[in-house]
């Protein structure tokens, strides 16, 4: 059955490691039939929430009009959600971050999705990576139904592009291919 | 004199992230520290970019606010950062600025001026401590970080259900006071 599979890239790079992933993940999934959308965060503006319960009284818009609504749309009409980040300071980049802050607005009317986590960090070992998974499960813990379907960790990376030839790159086309 | 800087990040004003930080910074005046106070949502500051601009000079392509915090820092024997925890993870505001260190890595030979005594205040509502207090050792151990730090303390302030909870609990108000008493010494 096809699915909708919504990709959240949030490498602050163009062609950062995390991105090339998020792709090989859309030709996995796009080739076994699904429709499949990846949102680039760099190139979209996502501002910090700022806690003023607006999207409480307003039936989930938020006070705040920037790209975010359109996030939200494409997270509750989507079966499948797959997060991207490098590692920062063992946890999520805080382009991510602002995202999951901002879905406060709909949390409740997200239900039912399956998530893939998508990593990548400096160092070699998954350790080292549980912190920023923890930020990804916190989300997704919130949410009514989610299901964790998946894990990619992509170790050993640092300059853009060192992912290419890193078996992290068969995993994501794989695991796309299997949505 | 102790120079301490007192960070909040809480978009929110007058809720429990303030509470903390007045009657940490209050205190840490009395016993005699000389203060700086910088709140996270009166400042402009980018998303780190990746792009290691900095690691040669450490100075950062992007010209906003965080250039102001950073020499700040420098200059202080501690800092005490407050942040709310949001889905099990510090707010964006907060990782925003934490980002934003790429120089102390990225540029080998940086050095965020004297060590410091650290103490992190987090509010939540359901998160558990230890889950929290790692989320913060996580970067106070980073080698680039952990070499400009002291000692550090990590205070979880938990069940924080209403903007008030805070300012309203004589318990919480009193390890804020201590943290601000420590950072003082």
């Amino acid at each position: 059955m096809s699915k909708k599979v919504l990709i959240l890239s949030g490498s602050p790079r163009k062609g950062g490691n995390s991105d090339l992933l998020c792709d090989e993940f859309l030709r996995g999934a796009q080739e076994s039939g699904n429709q499949v959308e990846k949102i680039f965060l760099r190139s979209k503006k996502v501002a910090p929430c700022s806690a003023c319960y607006y999207c409480k009284k307003s039936g989930g818009q938020c006070a705040i009009k920037d790209d975010m609504g359109e996030i939200l749309d494409k997270m509750q009409a989507a079966d499948v959600i797959v997060m991207a980040s490098p590692v920062y300071f063992y946890s999520i980049d805080a382009q991510m971050k602002a995202v999951i802050d901002r879905a406060v607005a709909r949390w409740t009317n997200i239900p039912d999705k399956e998530f893939y986590y998508i990593m990548t960090a400096a160092e070699d070992s998954e350790d080292v990576m549980d912190c920023t998974l923890e930020c990804f499960r916190g989300f997704a813990k919130c949410l009514d139904g989610s299901r964790e379907m998946g894990v990619i960790y992509g170790k050993g990376v640092y300059e853009a592009g060192t992912i290419q030839g890193k078996p992290a790159m068969k995993e994501a086309y794989e695991m796309g291919k299997r949505v | 004199m102790r120079n301490v800087l007192f960070i909040t990040s809480t978009p929110t004003v007058g809720g429990n992230g303030d509470a903390l930080i007045s009657a940490a910074m209050a205190e840490a005046e009395k016993n005699g520290a000389q203060v700086h106070h910088v709140k996270l949502r009166e400042k402009h500051i980018g998303f780190c970019k990746a792009c290691y601009g900095c690691a040669k000079t450490g100075a950062c392509v992007q010209k906003d606010d965080f250039a102001d915090i950073l020499t700040i820092l420098h200059l202080v024997d501690a800092v005490v950062v407050e942040a709310p925890i949001y889905y099990n993870c510090m707010a964006a505001q907060m990782m925003t600025a934490i980002n934003r260190l790429c120089c102390t890595f990225a540029c080998k030979s940086y050095q965020l001026g004297p060590k410091k005594k650290v103490a992190f205040l987090l509010t939540c509502t359901g998160s558990e401590v230890e889950e929290m207090k790692r989320h913060v050792r996580n970067i106070t151990t980073l080698p680039s970080i952990s070499r400009a730090i002291k000692e550090d303390r990590t205070e979880v302030f938990t069940d924080c259900i209403a903007k008030t909870t805070c300012a309203e609990s004589e318990e919480y108000l009193s390890r804020a006071r201590a943290i601000g008493a420590w950072a003082a010494e």
